[in-house]
């Protein structure tokens, strides 16, 4: 949409998605809000250093100034010119209401299914737009040639045909791979494509052992709606947690800031509550909001009341099972401000990219990552196309692409798909979940080498046409190959930080470890190494002394 | 373990002469949804059937199917719940069917494209503060619970003159949240579009799109209120002609 507004008109675009346009992926699920700073007490600077407090100060400092400086724009944008209709407050103003880890009240919502409202009406000004969508379409692997991205090979699955699309840019937002856990929040077609597409590309990712668990995940026994998010605004509003022993015991873990703690450190604790013993015999604690009375509950969260109803349980009326549960991947594609990536012509924006939250995202700012850095690439595409001719695809590359994926439709027999999806989530959970060891990273090592390689002997039933089996074949493809790349990034920081927990180095190490991990694919198999943040907006030793340094100088730089 | 037997469409157009259905029997319990259903018979019986979803809370709105003779999201549907003792699943009517379970919705968003969904305010852009408008307001109170759509046809599914002849539920709805709205511009075009024969005038009222809509949208009474402006709209012209 920004690179129709902003660009030359003849600007041809294609969106591909892999599920139906609108209907796909995580924003459409948000349901707490959106930061954004819209209130004259609040400021863009607040905003910024809650982002990096909560992001441990690992963050890309740049980009982190660039989503919270664009948030309060792009609220305006979804508002005004797109239709979206968020909640007012008595005298009409837009209504903002407290998230965990924020010095002020600034998430902008609509009821608890913000989502819905603002990927509607996305979509909604799309389908009036020049836009060529090709749904139910996955991209499967990018096409290079003399080290630029050059089109994409993908696949139709409704028809189960392959097709080539060259293009002057590619813009990755395929989303993260949070699914590669036993317990997750995210909609079910998400598998880290975008960022093992760059893998195999040679592209460095980075932070990927920073994976968000969310601390309150509806346990709910054995169904996909396990795992989903009850969200935490809930706790804002001053929901509380209790062990089986009825002990409200976020006092013991964060006696100031109890249930409203960041994810981090409640998703830690409940895990603790739960490996202690004191847990339900599903694994989970309890999240009460009864005190808060029952119409207020309903009322104030129509749909996560209603999903608890669904699953024999009730958020109004009791107290319901909860779990941490993985729900988002601050790692991902290292990207600069503007979404470029290294190779000229692929751009990457959303979760697919790492960097904007560091160790920890806040509530309330992954649609602001979505959106803000959706319109970053959709701004600055126009200018890089501008006169460039990439040269032709290779169809020798696209040719073996093709014959990989489709290599498990032709064998007779083979290991099942689904097994190994359910031994890759089972492995995550246990060797790379919330409490992390050494010893048990590199035995979750072991175990997904061993699954990529079984990859190698799956079978495939059925013809091409939307074939849901093949279709898990790829999602697990790209899964088990980032999965191995978050326990490696893990098992190398040897420290504990916002997401990361090591029970084996359980200190935060700041001489050591104000760096970013990054891996890349070499020839021997996976490097992985780390680099220094740049503190190029604000440095930890300013802060203390509540002097904070934000220059202005980033947002969407012309060079 | 609690078992139900699943019946479920299977349609291959592009090899099959004629939609079958099969018989599964599929473990349950107080929490399994006719989504987790179908996933057993996808992943653990290996039947590979082909059906649509996304995000299993109610959201998406792409697992809407047939479930038992009235269109439901299979993930917010616990097979419990359901009164009898077997569960019927078919794709959406008023849709051609992809396979299986699958349709094609287009003509259902095509039905979007034609009341221009698009928003257009005069004096608001992304550089203005966005309106003030009490949550008490008349339009915020029309608008509100209209905007919970999830897009997933099942009014579409159960209207009985949904398609070629009339927009349809879901399309009308979107029109009202736009026409209520007073930041938003383009009113005459709009109930100009809607008089049209396929337009407002279409509906039979015979009131299954609310009766069916799984997020409890009153879709028919929003209809029946814009035949009532358009109406008005018509007798004012008339009367006023220069307005």
């Amino acid at each position: 949409m920004y690179a129709a507004d902003d660009g030359p008109v003849d600007l041809d675009v294609t969106v591909v998605v892999k599920k139906l346009a609108g209907k796909s992926g995580c924003t459409r699920m948000v349901q707490g809000g959106y930061n954004a700073v819209l209130h004259s007490e609040d400021s863009v600077e607040d905003h910024y250093m809650d982002t990096i407090e909560g992001g441990k100060w690992i963050n890309d400092q740049k980009l982190a100034w660039t989503l919270v400086e664009n948030a309060p724009k792009v609220i305006r944008k979804l508002e005004n010119d797109l239709g979206v209709f968020f909640d007012r407050d008595e005298d009409g103003h837009i209504h903002q209401k407290p998230f965990a880890g924020q010095s002020f009240d600034r998430t902008v919502h609509k009821g608890d299914l913000t989502g819905i409202e603002i990927m509607t009406k996305i979509r909604d000004e799309l389908l009036t737009r020049d836009v060529t969508f090709l749904e139910e379409t996955r991209a499967v692997d990018l096409l290079t040639r003399d080290g630029e991205a050059v089109g994409a090979v993908v696949l139709d699955m409704r028809s189960g045909e392959f097709e080539v699309i060259t293009a002057k840019a590619v813009v990755l937002a395929t989303g993260g791979g949070a699914t590669m856990y036993s317990i997750s929040t995210p909609a079910l077609e998400k598998s880290a494509d975008g960022q093992a597409m760059a893998y195999r590309q040679g592209l460095p990712l980075q932070d990927m052992e920073m994976m968000q668990f969310h601390p309150t995940g509806l346990l709910a026994g054995d169904t996909k709606l396990t795992g989903g998010v009850i969200e935490e605004g809930i706790r804002g509003e001053g929901a509380h947690l209790y062990n089986t022993e009825d002990e409200r015991f976020m006092e013991k873990y964060a006696p100031e800031k109890m249930e409203r703690a960041t994810r981090d450190i409640v998703s830690r604790a409940s895990y603790e509550e739960i490996m202690a013993g004191r847990g339900t015999e599903r694994g989970g604690v309890l999240l009460d909001a009864t005190h808060l009375g029952t119409e207020f509950v309903e009322e104030t969260f129509p749909g996560m009341t209603e999903r608890t109803r669904n699953v024999g349980q009730d958020l109004s009326t009791q107290r319901v099972e909860v779990s941490p549960t993985s729900h988002y991947h601050m790692g991902g594609v290292t990207i600069d401000a503007n979404c470029r990536t290294n190779l000229p012509g692929l751009f990457v924006a959303g979760e697919d990219a790492g960097g904007a939250h560091g160790a920890n995202r806040l509530g309330g700012n992954g649609v602001v990552d979505s959106t803000v850095l959706g319109k970053q690439a959709g701004q600055v595409v126009p200018d890089r196309i501008e006169g460039r001719s990439p040269p032709s695809y290779d169809p020798d590359q696209a040719e073996r692409i093709i014959e990989r994926i489709t290599e498990p439709l032709n064998r007779p027999g083979g290991a099942d798909v689904y097994e190994l999806r359910d031994e890759l989530e089972e492995v995550m959970w246990e060797y790379v979940g919330v409490v992390r060891t050494g010893e048990k990273l590199e035995e979750g090592i072991e175990r997904l080498v061993e699954i990529r390689k079984r990859l190698e002997d799956v079978a495939v039933s059925g013809s091409r046409r939307y074939n849901l089996e093949w279709n898990e074949y790829m999602d697990l493809e790209n899964l088990a190959l980032i999965a191995e790349t978050v326990a490696r990034s893990a098992l190398y920081r040897t420290e504990s930080r916002g997401a990361h927990y090591r029970e084996d180095y359980p200190e935060r190490d700041d001489d050591e470890w104000l760096a970013n991990v990054h891996v890349r694919r070499n020839d021997d198999g996976m490097e992985t190494w780390k680099e220094d943040v740049v503190f190029s907006q604000t440095h930890p030793a300013n802060v203390d002394g509540s002097i904070v340094t934000v220059s202005d100088n980033t947002h969407a730089e012309s060079n | 373990m609690n078992e139900r037997e699943f019946t479920v469409h299977r349609y291959d157009p592009k090899v099959d002469t004629e939609p079958r259905f099969e018989s599964y029997d599929v473990p349950i319990s107080a929490s399994t949804s006719v989504l987790d259903g179908l996933f057993h018979i996808q992943e653990t019986l290996g039947e590979n059937l082909s059906m649509r979803f996304s995000c299993r809370q109610g959201v998406c709105g792409s697992c809407c199917m047939e479930i038992n003779g009235k269109a439901r999201l299979a993930c917010q549907t616990p097979v419990t719940g359901l009164n009898d003792r077997k569960v019927t699943v078919r794709p959406l009517y008023n849709l051609p069917v992809i396979k299986d379970l699958v349709v094609d919705m287009d003509p259902f968003f095509e039905s979007f494209e034609a009341i221009d969904p698009s928003f257009v305010a005069e004096g608001l852009d992304e550089n203005s503060d966005p309106a003030v408008i009490p949550p008490d307001s008349r339009e915020r109170e029309v608008i509100e619970p209209r905007t919970d759509c999830v897009g997933c046809g099942a009014c579409y599914s159960s209207c009985s003159v949904a398609g070629d002849t009339y927009l349809g539920p879901a399309a009308i709805n979107k029109a009202l949240t736009l026409l209520k709205d007073s930041r938003e511009m383009k009113t005459d075009e709009r109930f100009e579009r809607l008089s049209e024969t396929d337009g407002v005038q279409g509906c039979h009222v015979q009131g299954e799109c609310s009766n069916t809509c799984p997020k409890d949208i009153p879709v028919s009474e929003g209809i029946q209120l814009l035949k009532r402006d358009a109406i008005k709209r018509g007798i004012k012209q008339r009367l006023f002609p220069s307005d």
